[in-house]
């Protein structure tokens, strides 16, 4: 077995059940149980362990406070649905082989995110995630279209997400993907809220409340409370964080700056 | 500006009165009180305002506004008429405790065709010696109004309102619910089915999101809703399912959250039509409804939100599905699931 410098301590499932998680679980589990901030992870050099505690299946997320199994069904109940953990590990246990190296290539970038998140290094947990996003958002939609029931409409699909303009790259195919596909969806009409309030230095939350005001661009952004919150619209947010990613990494480069120093 | 009532309230040791006013005085006096920078800042949810604007033009009553005066001139001993003449004297050194919000929003529809100047609102008075006195009302007003959650309101009006007895269908809250009692419905899917038909929407509970996120959709959805479009009551759903569930297999039907809730909404648009049914027609229309359902190739995964769609398109329509047969029906289900 390859020594991947971390481990896995599942804090719901035991070893005989189907989506336990160990050191050979398959990587797809591995994402998943990450995600729902269900498992600890173990750095195995510094031994430092990590607790999850976001369960991100839950929008924006839900801070775990106790470990039941009911955190993972509920991820897949719809309303009133009940399903047992037995419906569930048989659905689950067919998708383990698909993509086995795409999933592998994105765990340790989970890993790397999510810890970084949980110790609060927020700015390292920002640059995974964006490389996750990259990573994932030509896959993901190929792995979509490829499941779809009648190939007809997946052309139909596919060439939906893909920009007529050829500067287009993968970032926007995603989120043609994603607006495509989740329009209907409830969390597709949900905000994420940028929380101004918990800025503790009470003079910067105007400094704070520009600066955001600034880059998020105004269609989209739902409603407003100055020097306090703003409800950014759940695509705005992703187009968002593509322009955060590019201010940071083209610092001098761009042709946005207000200001040029001479 | 007229006073209505007076009384004195012990704890800030102050004259408490209420009186009315037509908009057009408090635009004139009020308005000015407050202080501009205050005015324009922090306009809070500006989607809800935007609704109390709407309610505003179309002649909605708002709640009382407060208003408060520091003064010795104004005590215990004061009349409804003393009162009445301070306030016509003083106004101008007033200021006001609650209500900036509503006043705001006041002064931005102004102009607005439609709007009627004369229409009257009600204004509470508090004449205190004590500025830290006001200061503990203004506090006590202010703060501690974390929004009551949709559901939770749904709950209170149902509580007091709805006598179920009396309707002639049997409720029970979850704790008193036994496994197997027949044609008894739980509280809280009665609950859900109420908000879904408020908001005119079978999916109004989901765990993809968390249930704050969850309220707020749920309160957009309700407010993009003009009251005088709410043409059906709740209570004819409740006399609806009264009607049916005399027979088993609809009742057993009804009783089944996903789909109770996709009746409601449907009733909101096809009240009439339902009605009609007696309560054999009903009952086929359910059994060809189920055997429809049946061949769909649904996941586990899937069945709740989709019979809950299912049944909330049938009825939202059932003019057009009630006469089908089940190999069309399930042909339009596939269709509306593709």
């Amino acid at each position: 077995m390859i020594n991947k410098g971390y481990s896995f301590e599942d804090r719901i499932f035991s070893n005989d059940e189907a989506i336990y998680v160990n050191d050979e679980s398959s990587s797809v589990f591995n994402i998943f149980r990450m995600l729902s901030g269900t498992v600890n992870i173990k750095d195995e050099y510094s031994e430092n362990v990590s607790r999850l505690s976001k369960n991100y299946y839950s929008l924006p997320y839900e801070i775990i406070t106790e470990d039941r199994p009911d955190i993972i069904l509920d991820i897949f109940s719809d309303s009133s649905d009940e399903l047992s953990l037995e419906e569930l590990m048989n659905t689950l246990i067919k998708i383990k082989r698909n993509n086995k190296k795409f999933y592998e290539n994105l765990e340790s970038e989970f890993v790397n995110c999510i810890v970084a998140n949980e110790n609060k290094k927020y700015l390292e947990s920002f640059i995974f995630l964006y490389r996750i996003l990259e990573g994932m958002s030509y896959s993901v939609p190929l792995m979509y279209t490829a499941k779809s029931n009648d190939f007809n409409k997946s052309f139909s699909e596919l060439k939906k997400f893909i920009g007529k303009g050829e500067s287009e790259g993968e970032i926007a195919f995603f989120k043609k993907f994603i607006s495509e596909i989740y329009k209907g969806e409830e969390f597709f009409g949900s905000t994420m809220d940028i929380n101004i309030d918990e800025v503790e230095v009470e003079d910067l939350k105007s400094v704070y409340y520009q600066i955001y005001k600034e880059k998020i661009k105004e269609k989209n952004i739902l409603s407003e409370s100055e020097d306090d919150e703003i409800k950014v619209k759940f695509l705005g947010f992703y187009e968002f964080l593509v322009e955060i990613r590019n201010r940071y990494f083209h610092f001098l480069q761009g042709t946005w700056q207000k200001y040029t120093y001479k | 500006m007229n006073i209505l009532d007076i009384e004195f309230d012990d704890v800030v040791s102050g004259l408490v009165a209420i009186g009315s006013a037509t908009y057009s005085y408090t635009y004139e006096k009020l308005i000015p009180l407050i202080d501009t920078a205050e005015f324009q800042r922090k306009l809070q949810d500006v989607a809800f305002y935007k609704k109390l604007e709407r309610d505003f033009v179309d002649g909605c009553v708002i709640p009382p506004i407060t208003v408060a005066f520091v003064t010795n001139d104004v005590n215990k001993d004061s009349t409804k008429d003393n009162v009445s003449e301070y306030i016509n004297n003083n106004i101008n050194n007033a200021f006001v405790l609650d209500g900036i919000q509503r006043l705001n929003t006041l002064s931005r529809i102004q102009e607005k065709e439609g709007f009627d100047h004369n229409k009257k609102m009600y204004i509470n008075y508090i004449f205190c010696e004590s500025i830290e006195k006001l200061l503990y009302r203004m506090i006590t007003l202010n703060n501690g109004q974390r929004p009551m959650t949709p559901r939770h309101q749904v709950e209170a009006i149902m509580r007091n309102l709805f006598d179920f007895n009396d309707i002639g269908i049997s409720v029970v809250s979850e704790k008193d619910a036994q496994k197997g009692q027949s044609k008894t419905f739980k509280k809280a899917d009665i609950v859900q089915a109420y908000l879904a038909f408020m908001a005119d929407k079978a999916m109004i509970d989901n765990k993809k999101i968390i249930s704050e996120k969850m309220d707020e959709l749920l309160v957009k959805n309700i407010m993009s809703d003009t009251p005088s479009n709410f043409n059906v009551e709740f209570k004819t759903v409740l006399y609806a399912i009264k009607k049916f569930q005399e027979k088993d297999n609809s009742s057993k039907w009804l009783l089944l959250v996903n789909n109770l809730v996709g009746f409601s909404v449907g009733m909101r648009h096809s009240s009439d039509e339902i009605l009609e049914q007696t309560a054999e027609q009903f009952s086929s229309r359910v059994e060809i409804f189920e055997s429809a359902f049946k061949g769909l190739n649904t996941s586990k995964i899937k069945v709740g939100k989709i019979r809950r769609e299912l049944s909330c398109e049938y009825f939202t329509h059932f003019n057009k599905y009630k006469d089908l047969n089940e190999d069309d029906l399930l042909e339009c289900f596939s269709e509306f699931t593709a």
